[in-house]
């Protein structure tokens, strides 16, 4: 009897026992998904309600169905924004992402002398304040003092108007994009290639292959995941970039909005214009973009292919 | 055990009590007033006015917290959609004023001054009131005049054997002249506060005392369409030089003045102080205040307006009536006006204060010496009436885009108002 007390106790001991076993991962991943909860998921959520109200923050809200959504969609200026934005994001993928890699095969290089100041500097931008970035930028791109119309001047040539024409615009954003943000990215590929084995290389020397040979066949496969994981954080950043823009054009969007990204738009219609719920729209249709964009290219990298 | 425990209740009754009389009476006496504004000039002004003004509570014992805030306007929206607290005074810039209007939160908020200002009222020119009025009530006290002027560079006409244009013929006429030798009369940029500024010179109306849209109506349109094409011919001749908004408030214009190749800019009073004479410090007494040129045929005002700030008083703040008097001595006196020309140099609201020699005879050395204030005299009873609307914003961002597209010929000033008016519907329908 009391040897079947026993066997009870210890079983009910045990299956406790199973059952914390069974909690504790999650008890110590809890941290995240309590914080990814509250700041991200919730606010999602209301903002996803939200985008079906007209609300201006202060007072009541007021039901509007889809109207926000229907605005819009009819807006030219967010058509524009988007193109605007779609423009940065294609131009970071195949200008940011390839100079990036280049880069770090340069940094990676083992003739390369000073390398760790080499990458100190190419690190620089990352740590540099945006604000004061774009502000150097700006003298750097004014019409008639800038440093880079000056060549233009002394050759007697016509400056161009970076700020002021609405194509130029775009260009004067993209360089700073690629200035701002290759560095950065640069760091993520050379820590990819130095996780490559040095045999593989070794191994196609001895098999007689060309330097070019080595990097589409080696570099470029090893690299893959860093590659995806890489052009999924250009494509982010590309599609929510707000602050270089906005500080750049002094908040306006540029001439004829030339240069006003999504996010742009949407702080201008929401905190400018007090209407939340709008901006909430703008919100959940830039999120939807973003997650099937990213899913595209997971896709597109072979992410959910299964492994035979 | 019980009688002491009555006797440690009593004593601690009778602490408490002790403890609270004093800080009643010290609440009473103490009084801490804020203000925020986007201008430091402001805080230097009220500052020195708050100091004479306490005199008059010598039982008070006023803390004064005066700042500039960054994001001001940001920053109390997001107080009042918190819950929060908001400035005593806040100085709210005639272009943020929509945004207060927005569910009538100016309303609910702010105090109105209409029934305080009381015969106060008239004494300040209408078109300084009409900025900060919701619903046909007055919110917030301006601290300019905001008129506009022609600030030039004398010696680059008389090299040349040139008077100052007083019309816009001559005023296109002079600039064709100088753009011979890469010289502009003034410069001209993508934003809509800037057209509007011409446009209402003209007599023309974007919105009407109700906030209605009124552009599209025929006089209106017909005037933002000669404006335009005013604005079209100086660009061409090379009269009027285009600069992207980016750069309008940057060195590139002083040193386009410094190089002599841009007379001048048409701006409003503040540019002086606030732009002007910080910036170009080194070009004194080469400059000179004129008259906006005003249209041949006699119609219009003889200046324009742009900007201004107006402060209001938090409605839910205990010190409300305290803030309201403190800003009716220090903006709605003639006397404190003219001081806020001699120390700020912002131009007095009231009509009377241009009788005045202290503004009317005080020569500024930056100007050679010119008795400025004789000019602003001259037109501070014709200082042109607009209205705000909640859709003011939402104008002049559109506004802004249709000009640029205009002044690189991409469309005509027919197209551009089309355009401009068809976008404006849109947004008022969806507002709807």
């Amino acid at each position: 009897m009391v040897q079947a007390a026993m066997t009870r106790g210890r079983e009910a001991r045990d299956s406790g026992g199973f059952q914390q076993h069974k909690l504790a991962p999650y008890a110590f991943i809890s941290p995240f998904y309590v914080l990814f909860g509250f700041f991200f998921l919730a606010p999602s959520l209301i903002a996803l309600v939200l985008s079906l109200f007209r609300w201006d923050g202060i007072n009541d809200p007021r039901f509007v169905l889809a109207r926000n959504y229907g605005r819009l969609l009819s807006d030219k200026v967010f058509a524009q924004a988007a193109t605007n934005t779609a423009i940065y994001a294609i131009a970071s993928l195949l200008i940011v992402l390839p100079l990036a890699l280049v880069l770090a095969v340069l940094l990676n290089a083992k003739s390369l002398r000073f390398s760790n100041v080499w990458r100190a500097m190419y690190f620089t931008p990352v740590v540099t304040s945006t604000v004061a970035i774009t502000l150097v930028f700006q003298i750097l791109y004014n019409q008639d003092t800038g440093l880079l119309n000056a060549p233009l001047i002394y050759l007697g040539l016509e400056p161009i108007y970076w700020l002021g024409d609405r194509s130029w615009i775009k260009v004067a954003i993209i360089i700073l994009i690629v200035w701002r943000s290759t560095g950065l990215l640069s760091i993520y590929f050379l820590a990819g290639l130095q996780s490559i084995p040095e045999e593989l290389y070794e191994a196609a020397s001895i098999d007689g292959a060309s330097v070019l040979q080595k990097f589409f066949r080696i570099t470029i496969p090893m690299l893959r995941p860093i590659i995806l994981f890489v052009s999924i954080i250009v494509l982010l950043s590309s599609i929510q970039i707000f602050d270089e823009i906005h500080i750049l054009t002094h908040g306006t969007g540029g001439p004829a909005n030339a240069s006003m990204s999504v996010v742009q738009y949407l702080y201008e219609r929401g905190y400018s214009r007090l209407r939340l719920g709008f901006a909430s729209a703008v919100g959940t249709v830039l999120f939807a973009t973003v997650f099937i964009l990213s899913l595209l290219q997971l896709q597109w990298y072979g992410v959910f292919r299964k492994e035979d | 055990m019980r009688r002491i425990l009555m006797i440690v209740t009593l004593l601690l009754a009778c602490g408490l009590l002790w403890a609270a009389l004093p800080a009643a009476a010290q609440d009473a006496s103490e009084v801490t007033l804020t203000m925020w504004t986007h201008d430091g000039l402001y805080v230097q002004f009220f500052s020195a006015r708050a100091e004479e003004w306490q005199e008059r509570y010598p039982d008070v014992d006023f803390t004064f917290e005066f700042e500039v805030v960054p994001s001001v306007f940001d920053k109390v929206l997001g107080n009042l959609a918190a819950g929060e607290e908001i400035p005593d005074l806040l100085g709210i810039e005639q272009g943020s004023f929509p945004r207060f209007m927005q569910g009538g939160i100016i309303e609910s908020k702010f105090l109105d001054l209409t029934d305080l200002l009381a015969d106060d009222y008239d004494l300040i020119v209408e078109g300084r009131h009409t900025p900060y009025k919701y619903q046909g009530r007055v919110y917030g006290v301006d601290s300019s005049l905001c008129a506009v002027v022609y600030y030039y560079q004398p010696s680059i006409f008389e090299e040349r054997g040139l008077s100052v244009p007083t019309t816009w013929d001559e005023y296109l006429e002079t600039g064709a002249a100088l753009a011979e030798e890469g010289i502009a009369m003034s410069y001209i940029t993508d934003h809509g506060g800037m057209f509007m500024m011409y446009l209402l010179q003209r007599g023309g109306a974007i919105f009407d005392d109700h906030g209605e849209f009124v552009l599209p109506e025929e006089e209106n349109r017909t005037i933002a369409i000669e404006v335009l094409n005013l604005l079209r011919e100086g660009l061409e001749s090379g009269a009027i030089r285009y600069v992207p908004s980016a750069e309008v408030w940057g060195p590139a214009i002083i040193n386009a003045y410094r190089e002599g190749n841009l007379v001048g800019a048409i701006m409003p009073d503040w540019y002086s102080d606030y732009i002007l004479k910080p910036q170009a410090e080194d070009m004194a007494e080469q400059f000179r205040i004129g008259r906006m040129p005003v249209w041949e045929d006699g119609d219009g005002h003889k200046t324009s307006v742009w900007g201004g700030t107006g402060f209001a008083v938090a409605k839910e703040s205990e010190n409300a009536q305290y803030a309201w008097e403190l800003l009716q001595y220090t903006y709605v006196t003639l006397e404190n006006q003219i001081k806020r020309y001699e120390e700020i140099a912002y131009y007095p609201t009231m009509a009377a204060a241009f009788h005045d020699d202290r503004i009317v005879g005080l020569s500024d050395p930056f100007y050679a010496g010119q008795k400025t204030g004789e000019v602003f005299a001259e037109i501070v009873d014709d200082v042109p009436i607009w209205y705000q609307s909640l859709f003011r914003r939402t104008f002049e961002l559109q506004m802004a885009a249709e000009l640029a597209v205009f002044f690189d010929g991409s469309v005509t000033a027919d197209e551009a108002i089309d355009n401009i008016v068809q976008y404006m519907e849109d947004e008022i329908a969806f507002a709807e």
